[in-house]
This record gives structure tokens, sequence and C-alpha cells, in this order.
């Protein structure tokens, strides 16, 4: 539990560390990798939860989706659409869908308040 | 070790976010303290372009120069300093040295004072009539021409024949490059003539009469810098 935190520590200082300047059109990217990368760590806890984990299918997801967010953002600054929201909607509504199930099974776990059906 | 795996690639993936959430902290924040975004990016843009523009006119005065150096030893082996004779003339005539000798200094501002007291006076303000324009620099070129100025400069920036002096909102454009207020016009010519251009000209007594920051002083010596850009003669043909 506490090593993927440290982690993030970690990730946190190199951060800091680096003082490269990114020129602002790229400000999205950077807020789309954020998104994917915090979608991928969400979703890695609830299949560890569910006992569904699979490194390759998590990992490939991660750079997959990256992928396809940094095309749609790329595609749409060059269309004049701001095709980055979809990727930004998609994400975000992972988020709060991998949240509520992670806290449903925790809840289930350690205090049994939960009646889990659809594991 | 199905635990393991999990937290290896799970740690893996927070050292990203980590550093991604931070790396767009810090970006942001940076960009928070500019103006806004697109003026920003804008501002950028000019930055670059201009230090560009630095270092290219850096590059033709260093050309300049080299081949300046090339030519008086080349003058010197093959007795040509009958052309090299021309040849320093010519590059007078078109503004290319740095020149010295007895003129005059011209300082013009914004009317900054009085653009102070009508903002604390309230009402609608017209820029317009605070700020010095193209128009009144060509004007004073103008006069300053009329007056025998041998060579004219405005803050630095020589006028020689492919020169413009142009609007730029609050800032005037001459030789491509941002000239702001105040403007200090300088001329190599006879004092006494270029003060009584000035004075005859309507456009010193005009600006006088608006108020606006204007002084001029007659000077022994005067330095002005050569032109820093290019000529860009294409399409016009010599006829002999």
């Amino acid at each position: 539990m506490w090593l993927p935190l440290t982690g993030l520590l970690v990730g946190v200082f190199i951060g800091q560390a680096f003082t490269v300047p990114i020129p602002v059109q790229y400000a999205a990217y950077l807020g789309i990798a954020v998104l994917a990368a915090l979608d991928s760590v969400f979703g890695g806890i609830r299949t560890m939860l569910k006992s569904k984990f699979d490194s390759t299918v998590m990992m490939s997801g991660f750079f997959v989706n990256s992928l396809l967010a940094a095309s749609l953002t790329y595609i749409g600054d060059r269309m004049g659409i701001d095709l980055h929201y979809v990727a930004i909607f998609v994400f975000g509504v992972r988020l709060f869908n991998n949240l509520a199930v992670i806290r449903r099974t925790l809840m289930d776990t350690y205090f049994g308040l939960h009646q889990d059906k659809s594991a | 070790m199905k635990l393991a795996r999990w937290q290896i690639s799970v740690t893996l993936i927070c050292i990203i976010t980590g550093f991604f959430i931070s790396f767009n902290f810090k970006a942001q924040s940076a960009l928070r303290s500019g103006p806004s975004q697109t003026s920003a990016v804008l501002a950028d843009m000019v930055e670059k372009i201009e230090k560009e523009n630095t270092t290219l006119e850096a590059e033709i005065l260093k050309l300049r120069i080299q081949l300046d150096d090339k030519q008086k030893v080349q003058a010197a082996d093959n007795s040509l300093e009958g052309l090299q004779i021309q040849l320093d003339k010519a590059k007078l005539i078109s503004g290319l040295t740095t020149l010295e000798g007895s003129g005059l200094t011209l300082t013009l501002n914004d009317r900054n004072i009085a653009l102070e007291q009508a903002r604390k006076s309230g009402g609608a303000i017209n820029y317009w009539d605070y700020l010095v324009h193209d128009s009144d620099l060509i004007k004073l070129v103008n006069d300053l021409k009329i007056g025998g100025a041998e060579a004219i400069a405005i803050n630095g920036e020589r006028l020689t024949t492919p020169s413009d002096i142009k609007c730029g909102g609050y800032i005037v454009y001459s030789n491509g490059t941002r000239l702001g207020a105040p403007y200090v016009l300088t001329a190599i010519g006879d004092p006494e003539e270029l003060e009584a251009a000035l004075k005859q000209g309507a456009s010193y007594s005009t600006l006088k009469f608006l108020e606006y920051p204007i002084a001029y002083t007659k000077m022994e010596k005067v330095i002005i810098p050569a032109y820093k850009g290019g000529f860009n003669l294409s399409l016009g043909k010599i006829i002999r």
C-alpha cells in the first residue's frame, strides 16, 4: 500500500526538480497526461481489489489511452475543435466510476456496509 | 507474488502521475504569473523573432566589417585605391557607416503627465491625443532633412533609403525594430540650420503647442550608428 504512495511522492519530487519550460500550446497535453495517469492508477487499484489485476492490461491501457488522448488533442488543435474535452470527459467519468467501485469494495471488505452485487 | 506485481505497476504509474502533476502545476503557475495565455504566446513569439533579428543584424555588421577588411587588403595589393574611395563614398551615402559630426538631438515623449491628469479627473480618455505618432516623427525627420541633415537616427535606428516609420499602436516601427517613447532624434548637420528648420517647420511648434514634452539641443558632436538592416533590391535594373 505504501509503495504506490512513495512512488507518487518520488514522481512529485522529480517533477519539481525538472525545470523545463513548457510552451503554452502543450499545456493541454500535460493536463491530459495527468488525467490518463490518474485514470490508470484508479483503474489499477480497482482491478486489484476485485482480484482481476493484470499488469499488462493496465500498462498497455495507460499508454494506449494516453496516445489516443494526445492524438485527439492534436487533431482537435489542427481542426479548431476542442477535441481534448472528449478525453478529459471520458477520463473524468472513469475516475469517478473507478473511485465509486473502490469505495464500495473497501466498505464491503472492512465494514460490510454494502452488499456488492456486481462482484 | 501477485501483490508485488500490482504494486510495481501501480507504483510505476504513480511515479508518472506525480511527475505530471507537479510538472503541470509548475508550468501552470508560471503561466498564471504572466498576462493572458494568448498574449503570452504572442509576446514569446515577438521576443524570439526580435532576438533572431538582433543576432542577424550582428551577423550583417560582422560580415560587412569582414568585407571591408578584405576590400582594403585587396585595394592595397592591386592599387584599386580609386575604387576603394568610391566604395567608401557609396557606403557613406547609403548609410552603412557610423558617422560623427556636429548636429542636434531632439527628444519627444508622450504626454504622460497630461494623461495622468486626465485619468484622475475621470471621463473618457482618447489615448490618440496623448501619444507620439508615426506622422509626428515623419514630419520632424522631414524638417531635419530640410535643415540639411546629412544623417538621421531615431532611438539609434539609422534612417536610410529603405527605412520606414510606421505606426505600431503605442509604439512606432522603424527598420523593423520597435521604437518606444521617449523618442530621441539625432541628426548630423549644421546645428544652426537644423534649429532654423525645426522652428520654421510646423510640426515642432504644433507639438509644443499641444504640450508634448519636446526639446532639442544643439550638439558639437553626435554619433549616428550605421544602418543594420539589409537592402532588398531585386526588381530595379540599372540603365546605362
